[in-house]
């Protein structure tokens, strides 16, 4: 039993020595600034350093360019996401059933993520010849990012085991018993990582956004809240960008939980 | 019989002269001991010989043949700031002094060169890095340099591979130094030296440097000078500072060692953010945006208490100490340079001619049509005409929505896209030469027909304090009836580590612009000198506005489209509102 005891707490003491390396870079890249960033949000400024609590939030939640910002890169995640999803489940189903044109395709999937990003905006800018509109900002978020949904989706599919088919054949289940109770129910948790992914993706679509409209001030639909931290930051205005980066923060925090909350239920 | 000598070297044994000689040039020898005279070469087809230097058996030249000049793209650096280069059709050349044989110069684009021992270095130009300094012998090995900009010569001197060089902005009362390791910027300048464009200048490796210079700028009385740049150094450790654009205006180092160091915008805001310790000062222009938002929040550390400094803003156009104080009474900036546009312009021409300029737009716009159907010698790009109009209306509104701002664009469209608003570089380098006291047939003649040309920088300005031919004018005023300034300002960072050195060359520096002659921002008129230009150029500047400018970006591309008639008024309008909105309110 000692033995065992012994065993078993050299193996814990192996596993957290293997996790402090990435303990240590979470807490030093991760953990740590953002402490620090709450710490700026709530004094006047970095070099008065005086407390003014939540007056650098209030003062954020008030401004209209923030409420905006807000405004757009939720409706981005509300339109834009579930399109995305449905899209690549649509993809990963077809590739996973061996239709034959979409195998042939598939390269074509993979290839946004890999070509530079000014290379695609320069495409994306000969193709609409109105650089004002939102709808390319939307597909580009799409077309950028349905790479790595269908590669996700696609390796969900197929390491749903035959023999688990198989059996609920034998037992007289029928195509739509199979799909609805084996296959949505064992891709589940992939659909919901890549909705949570894809989600973070959206905050990142800056970049694109940004080469796309070639301006710091894009047309207010596509005004964004990296838009909004980006500006702040070359005005030095170190408080607001920190005052908005939390807010992002709680917002992302809140819809992964939420995200997470929606898939407990779905498993139960 | 006398010869039209352009410039002469030496080495032991021999003096070598360039002679000009009707459409070419003779270099001769004249034996120091004996006083033989010997003709080595004859250099036909070059229009002018800037210099002559000799290494072992070779001479060296750089010359002229204007009629080979060719546009050259400017270079963009990394920080996305362009390098211009203007050729001029410069050739250099080596000659065989035993056999007189010339061979050109691979380099395409030389600017000048020096020798040094038993080395030729070049200062040169190239679409693909910019400016550089090269070996003669070696002139694909370059080392790229684009903080020096358009020198006209340089020389090294001591043994630390130091130069001193005499630039574009040469005028101003300074030499400045740097290294040809193509990092070094302005290292430091030497104060209260007045060289003029394309002086000669010698240099030893004891440290001294003659130079042909007078006792001030005024002064019409020529001298060589020599100095020694041995002891300028008051601080051991440089002052580190940093900028996110480049500056004409460098020349403040009031004895301390400077290290430039220019970011990107993003880079700038990172270092200041993140309370970077390893720079001293940041240096800033009221034309960028960040330059209220710094005074607004305090961002660097208060000038108040730094002796010197109060007396100094208290010597300065009032406009001026009001722009670096903010609301609670702190000085955040040190003002080191302001600059207003404006244009110089022969009296006596434009009488002639019969027109006048005026400070108002449409008689400004009517002068320059006058002009252009008269004469092809003027210069008014109208670049910075719409520039100072959009910039002092900006001043006093928030909104492009006015009837007053529809009135100007149409006027700014329909006027100054006129190909009468052309720039004409030749103008500048005819005064600039002719100020010199360079005998120049060529630019002569130009200088004397010239109408008015634009000078947008100080450094250009004060070069002519002395001519008697010029006066200066505003350009077209903003509405408040003030001429647009642009002022350059240097922060002390709080965080540096080496604050309190930082802290003293501050104190120095506002020492030594206090005492400044002709600087374009002390209200003391008995500083100016006493001549119809300096009057003019105090007149202007005391009746300057330091705007803190909105970026560009928010209104010039969408003008322009504007202008090309890609959009209409009422959308720019729309457009610029919307950006201009985003900016203040965000």
């Amino acid at each position: 039993m000692k033995n065992k005891l012994r065993k078993h707490f050299k193996w814990n003491t192996k596993c957290k020595l293997c996790l402090l390396p990435s303990l240590i870079g979470t807490s030093v890249f991760f953990v740590v600034p953002y402490i620090r960033v709450l710490y700026y949000s709530l004094i006047d400024n970095q070099f008065r350093r005086n407390f003014v609590w939540l007056d650098n939030y209030i003062k954020t939640l008030t401004n209209e360019y923030f409420l905006l910002s807000l405004k757009n890169s939720l409706l981005l995640i509300v339109t834009a996401v579930p399109i995305l999803v449905m899209l690549a489940l649509i993809i990963s189903l077809a590739l996973s059933y061996g239709i034959r044109w979409v195998r042939k395709t598939r390269v074509a999937f993979i290839l946004p993520m890999v070509i530079p990003t000014a290379s695609i905006v320069l495409i994306w800018r000969g193709v609409f010849a109105d650089s004002s509109a939102v709808l390319p900002i939307y597909l580009l978020f799409i077309w950028k990012n349905i790479g790595i949904c269908v590669v996700l989706l696609t390796a969900a599919f197929t390491s749903i085991e035959s023999s688990v088919y198989e059996a609920a054949r034998l037992d007289g289940a029928g195509s739509f018993i199979l799909h609805t109770k084996i296959t949505i129910s064992m891709i589940a948790p992939t659909v919901f990582f890549t909705v949570l992914l894809s989600i973070v993706n959206s905050f990142k679509i800056f970049k694109e956004s940004y080469l796309y409209y070639g301006t710091n001030y894009p047309p207010d639909h596509s005004y964004t809240l990296q838009y909004y931290m980006n500006n702040n930051f070359l005005k030095l205005d170190y408080q607001s960008l920190a005052a908005s980066a939390v807010l992002t923060s709680i917002l992302v925090f809140g819809i992964v939980m939420a995200g997470m909350a929606i898939q407990r239920r779905f498993d139960r | 019989m006398l010869y039209d000598v352009k410039c002469i070297c030496a080495d032991k044994h021999n003096i070598y002269a360039a002679i000009n000689d009707n459409g070419g040039f003779l270099i001769c020898s004249v034996n120091i001991n004996s006083g033989a005279a010997d003709r080595i070469c004859e250099l036909k087809k070059l229009d002018n010989i800037e210099k002559i230097g000799v290494c072992g058996d070779k001479l060296y030249w750089l010359g002229e043949h204007r009629s080979e000049a060719k546009p050259v793209d400017p270079f963009m650096t990394e920080e996305g700031v362009s390098v211009y280069f203007e050729d001029t059709g410069k050739k250099m050349g080596s000659i065989d002094l035993l056999s007189g044989e010339n061979v050109f110069s691979e380099t395409e684009f030389p600017v000048t060169f020096s020798v040094s021992g038993e080395n030729i270095k070049i200062y040169a130009f190239d679409s693909e890095g910019g400016y550089y300094f090269a070996d003669y012998g070696e002139p694909s090995a370059k080392n790229y340099t684009n903080k020096l900009g358009m020198l006209t010569s340089f020389e090294f001197y001591g043994n630390r591979g130091e130069l001193a060089f005499i630039g574009a902005n040469d005028f101003q009362g300074d030499l400045p130094v740097s290294k040809a390791d193509g990092e070094s910027g302005v290292i430091r300048v030497v104060n209260d030296v007045y060289p003029f464009f394309a002086s000669d200048l010698c240099a030893s490796e004891t440290g001294y440097v003659w130079l042909k210079t007078a006792d001030s700028a005024m002064s019409s009385e020529k001298l060589i000078k020599r100095y020694d740049l041995n002891n300028t150094i008051v601080s051991g450790s440089p002052i580190r500072i940093i900028s996110s654009q480049y500056f004409t205006e460098q020349t403040f180092s009031a004895g301390s060692e400077i290290q430039m160091n220019q970011l990107s915008g993003e880079g700038f805001a990172l270092t200041v953010l993140s309370l970077d310790k390893s720079y001293d000062a940041a240096m800033i222009g009221s034309d960028q945006g960040i330059a209220n938002d710094i005074k607004e929040k305090g961002s660097f550390y208060p000038l108040n208490d730094v002796p010197g400094v109060s007396e100094y803003l208290d010597r300065c156009f009032p406009y001026i100490k009001e722009a670096v104080t903010d609301s609670e009474g702190n000085i955040c900036m040190l003002p080191i340079a302001v600059e207003i546009p404006l244009v110089a312009y022969n009296e006596k021409n434009c009488a002639e001619n019969g027109f006048a300029l005026s400070k108002e737009l449409e008689p400004f716009i009517q002068a320059v049509k006058q002009a252009s159907a008269v004469s092809e010698y003027y210069d008014c790009g109208s670049y910075w005409l719409t520039q100072t109009q959009l910039i002092g209306y900006l001043s006093e509104n928030q909104s492009f929505d006015t009837e007053k701002f529809r009135s100007l664009a149409l006027l700014l469209k329909e006027r100054c896209s006129e190909e009468i608003f052309k720039s004409n570089f030749e103008l500048y380098s005819a005064l600039m030469t002719v100020q010199s006291g360079a005998e120049d047939r060529y630019y002569r003649a130009i200088y004397e027909k010239t109408l008015f040309t634009q000078l947008l920088y100080r450094f250009q300005q004060t070069a002519l304090i002395n001519d008697e031919n010029l006066r200066a004018a505003p350009m077209p005023l903003s509405g408040k009836g003030k001429s647009v300034a642009v002022c350059t300002f240097l922060c002390v960072n709080p965080y540096s580590d080496r604050l309190s050195e930082t802290l003293g060359f501050i104190e120095n520096t506002a020492e030594s612009m206090s005492s400044r002659r002709n600087s374009c921002m002390l209200a003391d008129l008995s500083t100016y000198e006493n001549t119809p230009f300096a009057r003019d150029l105090y007149s202007i500047y005391e009746n300057g506005e330091i705007c803190f400018q909105i970026p560009s970006e928010i209104y010039a591309d969408d003008f322009e489209r504007y202008c090309a008639d890609e959009i209409t008024l009422d959308a720019f309008i729309a457009e610029g509102d919307r950006k201009l909105s985003a900016y203040l309110n965000e």
